[in-house]
């Protein structure tokens, strides 16, 4: 099995089944250290709403966005 | 992986070779199993099942990742990754983009990249809203006006012949090139572009509208641009019977080859 999907209401959940957590402003943080927010490829930090999923790579942590997609999709063909 | 823990969530017995997806959602019911392709998917709400499950499930989630192609993502996401992935393969506008590597920035490349997908999802009759949106939200006013110059078609008729056009000319050098396209970036929430299917009196029936919106908004200026000889001799008429509304004379930059207008009323 490869493949783990989750509608949008399961975020919180897959966030926290990979050991982060959401901080008061809604950003990905380190679960033992909420002053360190999860960043994406591009550098970018990632809001719980935004988030769009992780792929292998150690972990590496994506938003839902067109652009962020179409990165992920270059990274897996 | 091991899938050992995964056993206590589903009471009927599968075959787990044949597991290729767990889809987590909100449906308020135990754990059942799905058939796709071939593929079994068993659906988990995670809010109502029991403490043990979900440490089962949090335990398996990040083992996915160090399967071949591991991935979690969410749906909205994965159904966008797909609709790309299938608008990718049409190969419509992979010459477009290889025409324009190394003419534009990487960044305009990677909006018009996305904006292409934008035009084609559009005409697939998807909601493109959203999307659009994200390209703003990354790309401000550029991504917005890259995306409507893009979905006019104006990549291919008017900014693919202005480079053809300006390599034609002695003095040509890429800077110049990105001088103008600039230009056009800027400028196209008060622009108007001359095709070869505009009339001249269409034309004037357009600036004389887009110059009454303009003016309703508080904005003086029109800027008009157009490649090749016939749409420069179309625009240099248009501008003898449109003079009454300008305020002052045209600034007028043209060759043979292209011209680019800014009127003030």
């Amino acid at each position: 099995m490869n493949l783990i999907t989750f509608e949008k209401s399961a975020r919180k959940f897959v966030i926290r089944a990979f050991g982060k957590s959401v901080d008061d402003e809604g950003f990905l943080v380190e679960k033992d250290n909420h002053n360190q927010r999860i960043i994406s490829p591009e550098g970018l930090e990632i809001q719980e709403k935004q988030f769009g999923g992780v792929k292998k790579g150690s972990e590496i942590y994506f938003g839902s966005d067109l652009i962020s997609i179409i990165h992920l999709f270059d990274s897996l063909v | 992986m091991d899938l050992s823990k995964l056993k206590d969530l589903i009471k009927v017995h599968i075959d787990f070779s044949k597991l290729k997806e767990i889809h987590l959602l909100s449906d308020n019911k135990a754990p059942n199993i799905t058939y796709n392709d071939n593929r079994v998917i068993i659906n988990v709400d995670p809010s109502v099942q029991t403490p043990e499950i979900l440490k089962s499930l949090s335990h398996v989630i990040p083992q996915v990742l160090n399967e071949k192609g591991g991935l979690v993502i969410e749906d909205g996401s994965k159904k966008l990754l797909d609709n790309y992935s299938v608008i990718y393969k049409r190969g419509k506008y992979k010459d477009l983009l290889d025409y324009f590597k190394g003419k534009l920035s990487a960044h305009d490349l990677e909006i018009l990249r996305a904006s292409l997908y934008i035009r084609e999802a559009f005409e697939d009759h998807q909601s493109v809203s959203d999307l659009k949106n994200d390209l703003v939200a990354r790309y401000g006013t550029r991504g917005n006006n890259i995306c409507n110059l893009c979905s006019a078609g104006y990549f291919e008729t008017l900014i693919k012949p202005l480079y053809e056009q300006m390599l034609n000319e002695s003095d040509f050098t890429p800077e110049k090139f990105y001088a103008r396209y600039e230009v056009i970036i800027l400028q196209i929430p008060f622009a108007v572009f001359v095709s070869h299917a505009n009339t001249p009196e269409e034309l004037v029936s357009l600036i004389i509208s887009k110059i009454e919106y303009n003016r309703k908004y508080g904005v003086h200026r029109l800027y008009i641009h157009g490649i090749g000889e016939t749409n420069v001799k179309k625009i240099k008429e248009i501008l003898g019977m449109i003079k009454t509304h300008f305020i002052e004379e045209p600034e007028v930059d043209s060759s043979h080859g292209y011209i680019n207008v800014t009127i003030h009323y």
